[in-house]
């Protein structure tokens, strides 16, 4: 495959992630303009596993998404009682926090006489993991796919639990949400820890492909393009945000037809649909009749109708 | 005469040890870019060396391609393969396009003489590129 193409879609692969975990929180009615500070932990936690600790890619990755979601939850008790504007404020301020600290964040250690680890604001370089397993750009690509497609799947699954319906009814309204008797704090809470950890983990798989990190990289330009995917995108399923990544990088930027132009473009495209579609091309409404659509195009009449297949039986036969 | 030839012998003789050496070690890169007349078209030297050594390694393989810290992701420049330049060992040159100007980290992705990755940052005015 082409090294171009190989690397569109890896980067389109590890934004999704970001995307994805804006996605949770906006389903449950919060808008975060903070994720790329857990997309951050993730890379750096899976990092310092396996380029200092010497892990393994996995535990690393584990690693990651798991530091990303205890810093999550810590991040979920004090903005517990934010709602709205003042939730996405407080999310900003907590990323900002968390970049800050990395610009001052030294930890190396020597490795075949080098120094290797993070350096404050002159980045961490050498997770070169991929390299000394000889893993080809094409097979990462693979693998970044792979762990989105479980992600994903884990999403579906959650959406069609209790918990999925939960997190919505806590998105359309929380104080009837209350009132029917779901725990506002303890839904609210493993919503944001989840996402975090789905941050987490393209940080993980974004420290390893790039190899290179800097806080600099983890700005909020990187928190508003999670955040616009699911609005672009749409709220209905997990699929949404990966339309909006699909549109942003896929198209705008590998088609290349606005050139450096692109990001006007992007915001202007966000603005038109936050007026005319303001949960995305592919909303709740679109998703059912979808759904619908496909019920009535590819399922058996038995199902449509709910019966058990057989005809009606006429009286007196 | 002959002294002179027995120089011209010796001088290669007496370099292969050391890019031998250069040959099997992590490599170490010199990135200068300057503007072209196409717009947003750098012309880039990348003087490859060894890590250790500091020698020039020849027969380098490497792509090269570019992202911004700013808004990492989001920019996928085509990546090119650098070609070496004629009597000057170590070094390669190419022309990479970007998207637009300010701070790149240039990705050189080497799988010859060893499989490494090495990055440099640059500033990308808009008559000139500068190091950090």
């Amino acid at each position: 495959m082409d090294e171009y193409l190989v690397q569109v879609l890896s980067n389109i692969g590890m934004i999704s992630f970001l995307a994805l975990s804006a996605y949770i929180l906006l389903i449950t009615g919060e808008i975060s303009f903070g994720q790329q500070a857990f997309f951050a932990i993730g890379a750096y936690a899976s990092g310092i596993a396996t380029a200092m600790w010497g892990w393994g890619f996995w535990p690393g990755l584990v690693w990651g998404a798991a530091a990303a979601g205890a810093a999550a939850f810590l991040l979920a008790w004090p903005t517990l009682r934010m709602r709205g504007l003042f939730f996405a404020i407080g999310t900003l301020a907590f990323a900002e926090m968390v970049r800050l600290i990395f610009e001052i964040f030294r930890y190396q250690v020597e490795i075949d006489g080098e120094l290797v680890g993070p350096n404050g604001s002159e980045g961490f370089r050498g997770i070169r993991y991929i390299f000394e397993q000889d893993i080809s750009a094409f097979h990462y690509m693979l693998l970044i796919y792979a762990v989105l497609a479980g992600v994903l799947a884990l999403l579906f699954v959650i959406e069609r639990t209790r918990l999925g319906a939960i997190w919505r009814m806590l998105g359309e309204d929380e104080l009837l949400a209350e009132t029917e008797g779901v725990n506002r704090t303890y839904y609210k809470v493993l919503a944001t820890v989840v996402a975090g950890a789905v941050a987490g983990i393209g940080g993980a798989l974004y420290a390893h492909m790039n190899t290179y990190l800097e806080p600099k990289i983890f700005n909020v330009m990187l928190g508003v393009h999670s955040l616009a995917y699911g609005l672009i995108g749409g709220l209905g399923t997990a699929f949404g945000p990966l339309i909006g990544v699909g549109i942003d990088i896929g198209l705008l930027e590998s088609a290349r037809i606005f050139s450096g132009y692109r990001m006007i473009v992007f915001g202007g495209l966000v603005a038109l649909l936050l007026i005319f579609r303001p949960r995305g091309l592919l909303d709740e409404a679109a998703v059912h009749a979808l759904v619908a659509w496909w019920r009535n195009t590819f399922s058996s009449p038995a199902k449509r109708s709910g019966g058990s297949g057989r005809p009606p039986e006429r009286p007196g036969a | 005469m002959r002294s002179n030839r027995l120089r011209l012998l010796a001088g290669p003789l007496m370099l292969a040890p050391a890019l031998a050496l250069a040959a099997g070690e992590r490599p170490m890169v010199k990135v200068d870019c300057e503007p072209t007349d196409e717009k947003l078209v750098f012309h880039c030297m990348f003087e490859v060396t060894g890590r250790k050594s500091h020698q020039p390694v020849e027969g380098a393989a490497f792509k090269v391609n570019a992202d911004m810290p700013a808004m990492p992701m989001a920019h996928n420049v085509k990546p090119i393969r650098p070609e070496p330049v004629a009597g000057r060992p170590g070094s390669y040159e190419g022309r990479i396009e970007l998207e637009m100007r300010g701070e790149w980290a240039i990705r050189m992705t080497f799988d010859e003489p060893v499989r490494d990755i090495v990055i440099e940052k640059l500033t990308f005015g808009d008559a000139a590129v500068t190091t950090d």
